[in-house]
């Protein structure tokens, strides 16, 4: 069962307490900066001090972050090799398939589009793990809310993320006993045991909306989940190196032609 | 499949999200009209897209020995509407976004319109073709589910293939490549997906498609969607 590391620390760093309005105006012009850059250096700084505030300020573990990183670095190197091949030849040939008349090779526009798009993607990517790192799920809802985001949605949202932690117990739960009854132990039986797994999780499912309805009935439940957020304070300082860093960056995206 | 975070260039990546709200928006009203008939139905998706996102991270066995994640989107169509998966799918890749780093939040709007959109579209579509046609049921659920997941993986290498088109070639050899360097991992993916979705309906069938009809589903007859 995959444990999201990501929310436990964004419960547990150090600057969970910093405004998330603070960090959402930094992440966000981070993210119009790496998306509107025509060069590879913008998204390059954006990543290195994304990942640097990270680790050095938030205190995120070094090896903890790498893994996290891991995983969409992969993905992402999948993705830009589409970008960088060429079936017509190129200018870098690789292999050549004369029965098919067919050359697999680089070609050096398709290389750049793939730099820019893997630099681009890399300082995105470490942006929003600053923000998924340092800040709550909750907070991230309530920031959400007060930018105008309809109020259904949040509502479904916070639905959702409170059952996604009780159903990843119940599936950890399951899936422990279907292992101790050698239910992995072929692809065929996993399937099987998937199935079941999924079809009791989504009868619970169905219960439990049932259930959690009910309760809130009971409570006064009229039409909104209404929730206490922790009151964070603005801190002058952080507004304004953000705004700033921000502007400097999405100025410089601009500004900077290949 | 998801399109990373950054990946698509800003016009681009503003221009799907502008497509995706239009279709999220669609898809609230048509909630919020059914929760004002059924209050009940709001808890119903909330939970659901919970068990959507905790389905999304199992891990699948796939036929070529990839691991790879189901979807959702075919039994998602199939018991709520197509109409209902576009917020559905939204909050499913945001929490995907934030909580496991897989996908991004500017890519949310392409994201959303392939997965959430597209998807559930052909899911359904597929789903009320072959029921009318009468394949027997085991196949119906199949190919909903398995063809809901391809024309997921078309939009996106569609969506890709937009961005990028190639240099030499344009638009249609950057499509057949992205097309081909995806198929690795999503063609096992729709077929695994298929399997599963047809035990799962089965399972819940079999077990209980009482408890399932006292809730307002009936899976066997004429189902109520949003």
């Amino acid at each position: 069962m995959p444990n999201l590391k990501i929310d436990t620390f964004a419960y547990s760093n150090r600057w969970r307490h910093v405004h998330p309005g603070e960090k959402g105006l930094l992440v966000l012009s981070c993210l119009t900066a790496a998306l509107l850059s025509r060069t590879v250096l913008i998204p390059l700084v954006i990543a290195v001090a994304m990942s640097s505030m990270t680790v050095l300020g938030a205190g995120i573990p070094c090896r903890e972050y790498l893994r996290l990183a891991a995983l969409p670095a992969l993905f992402l190197f999948w993705s830009c090799l589409a970008l960088a091949v060429s079936f017509t030849g190129g200018d870098l040939p690789l292999a050549h398939f004369p029965a098919l008349s067919l050359t697999i090779g680089l070609s050096r526009q398709g290389m750049g589009q793939a730099q820019l798009a893997l630099t681009r993607s890399l300082g995105a990517t470490f942006s929003l793990l600053f923000l998924a790192l340092t800040t709550p799920m909750t907070e991230i809802m309530a920031l959400l809310r007060s930018l105008g985001t309809p109020r259904l949605l949040i509502e479904l949202m916070t639905i959702t993320y409170r059952q996604i932690f009780i159903f990843l117990e119940i599936a950890g739960q399951i899936r422990s006993a279907q292992e101790a009854r050698l239910g992995y132990s072929s692809a065929r039986n996993a399937m099987k045991s998937l199935a079941a797994m999924a079809g009791n999780i989504l009868l619970s499912t169905l219960t439990r909306a049932r259930h959690n309805h009910q309760g809130l009935l009971a409570r006064g439940y009229g039409d909104e989940l209404l929730f206490l957020s922790p009151r964070r304070s603005w801190n002058v300082f952080n507004l304004i190196g953000a705004s700033a860093a921000g502007l400097v960056l999405i100025v410089s995206a601009l500004a900077i032609r290949p | 499949m998801h399109i990373m975070e950054g990946f698509l260039p800003a016009g681009h990546a503003a221009a799907w999200g502008a497509a995706s709200t239009v279709c999220v928006a669609a898809g609230l009203r048509s909630i919020a009209k059914a929760v004002k008939a059924n209050p009940e139905l709001k808890m119903l998706l909330g939970v659901s897209t919970a068990f959507t996102f905790v389905l999304s991270a199992l891990k699948l066995p796939s036929v070529t020995g990839s691991c790879s994640h189901p979807t959702g989107t075919g039994l998602g169509a199939i018991l709520f509407g197509p109409l209902a998966m576009a917020p559905v799918s939204l909050i499913v890749l945001l929490f995907q976004a934030i909580l496991l780093a897989h996908g991004g939040v500017t890519t949310l709007g392409a994201n959303v319109f392939s997965m959430g959109v597209v998807g559930p579209l052909a899911g359904y579509g597929i789903y009320r073709l072959t029921k009318a046609v009468g394949l027997p049921s085991n196949l119906t659920i199949f190919l909903a589910a398995s063809l809901a997941d391809l024309a997921t993986y078309v939009t996106t290498a569609t969506q890709l293939a937009i961005a990028f088109p190639d240099p030499t070639g344009g638009f249609a050899v950057s499509l057949a490549k992205f097309l081909g360097i995806f198929a690795v991992t999503q063609i096992p993916l729709a077929i695994s997906e298929g399997l599963l979705t047809v035990l799962i309906y089965s399972f819940i069938q079999k077990y209980s498609s009482q408890e399932l009809s006292t809730l307002g589903f009936a899976l066997t007859g004429e189902e109520e969607r949003i």
